[in-house]
């Protein structure tokens, strides 16, 4: 499902390339999603965020330059309409409840099902969406 | 419960604080070993893992069921992983009291473990970073036990002063059915634990449950009741 006629803006970042580059053809092969830019640290996640406004970012809570939950923060306080699922290799209440608090939308633990990464996306898009 | 820096470099003469500078360096170490897994063979997987669907979806339907299961294998492996980066590194070290710590570790595991869980905690004193950090471990072992028996449904972690110390007492209603594998060491590291920080640690076991007890001093070369 797209925004209309536009396909849900998407930003990765990750600190590990492999995964990027793993997430960018995950998205991209998908024709509703557009991979608008990927990033590596917590200040290029700010920077590209500003200059790019997406409908979503798929973020690592474990980043270079400050970390995924500084980075979190940040990002609501500067993009309040995008959307933010975190993605994480940690999966602990305590983790996932500090990312809740700083106003990520959702929360999925790295090793999900593709097809859950995917549709978190579409939900996170649409709600994005709506809100716009 | 984040270690304290060193104070400077000057060599520790008492033993407590000795004690206590091992039992950073244990914590810091265990940071390290977290910190390295998570950012080497888990992303690694997961890469790999995110790939490996990827390319299992151009298979043809044969050999997609091969792929599918390496990937299942791979899923595993980073369950296993994320399990010991928790366990190294639980995020409930972070808090500041040992109610605190032992109140989201205990809850969240038995929610997670579909466990009815509860929490008595009886101590009013403030207690040394040794005690809490020594409890804590104590208990982590205890509970994590709990799950790999299997059998329980219902954890209770109880902890009172008892003869100048603290006594901690981890039950469940599973009934006891042999030891699982590692739960030989397991035993013996809570023991070592205990003894190092001067107290004692013992365990029961019966067709009700098992109940693992220890005891710490408050105050280091305070008698053993």
């Amino acid at each position: 499902m797209t925004i209309g006629d536009d396909p849900i803006r998407v930003l990765i970042v990750d600190d590990e390339p492999a995964i990027r580059a793993a997430l960018h053809a995950l998205l991209e092969i998908e024709p509703d999603i557009a991979v608008v830019g990927v990033a590596g640290s917590a200040q290029e996640a700010v920077s590209l965020a500003e200059q790019l406004a997406p409908d979503v970012i798929v973020l690592d809570i474990r980043l270079p330059g400050g970390g995924g939950e500084r980075a979190a923060g940040e990002l609501r306080r500067r993009v309040p309409a995008t959307k933010l699922l975190a993605f994480s290799a940690l999966g602990d209440h305590e983790s996932i409840a500090t990312m809740r608090s700083l106003g990520v939308s959702d929360y999925l633990v790295k090793g999900a099902p593709n097809h859950e990464v995917v549709d978190a996306v579409r939900v996170l898009g649409q709600r994005a969406a709506r809100g716009r | 419960m984040l270690p304290e820096p060193l104070d400077g470099q000057r060599p520790v003469a008492d033993p407590a604080g000795l004690i206590d500078h091992l039992l950073h360096a244990h914590e810091l170490d265990r940071q390290r070993l977290a910190e390295r897994i998570h950012d080497d063979p888990m992303q690694a997987l997961v890469a790999v893992g995110l790939r490996m669907q990827l390319l299992a979806a151009r298979l043809p339907e044969a050999e997609r069921e091969h792929m599918n299961e390496v990937t299942e294998a791979v899923s595993a492996a980073m369950t296993t992983l994320r399990g010991l980066v928790t366990s190294l590194r639980p995020r409930a070290l972070e808090l500041g009291t040992l109610e605190e710590m032992l109140r989201a570790y205990v809850l969240h595991a038995a929610e997670e473990w579909a466990l009815d869980g509860q929490v008595d905690y009886l101590v009013a004193d403030e207690l040394e970073s040794r005690v809490v950090l020594t409890a804590f471990r104590l208990t982590q072992i205890a509970v994590e036990d709990v799950r790999r028996r299997g059998s329980a449904t219902r954890l209770t972690v109880t902890v009172r002063p008892d003869h100048g110390g603290l006594l901690t007492e981890v039950g469940d209603n599973g009934p006891h059915d042999g030891q699982p594998e590692g739960a030989e060491l397991s035993s013996r590291v809570m023991r070592e634990w205990a003894l190092s920080g001067g107290g004692w640690w013992e365990s029961e076991a019966s067709a009700t449950g098992t109940t693992v007890r220890f005891w710490l001093p408050l105050r280091l070369l305070e008698a053993t009741p």
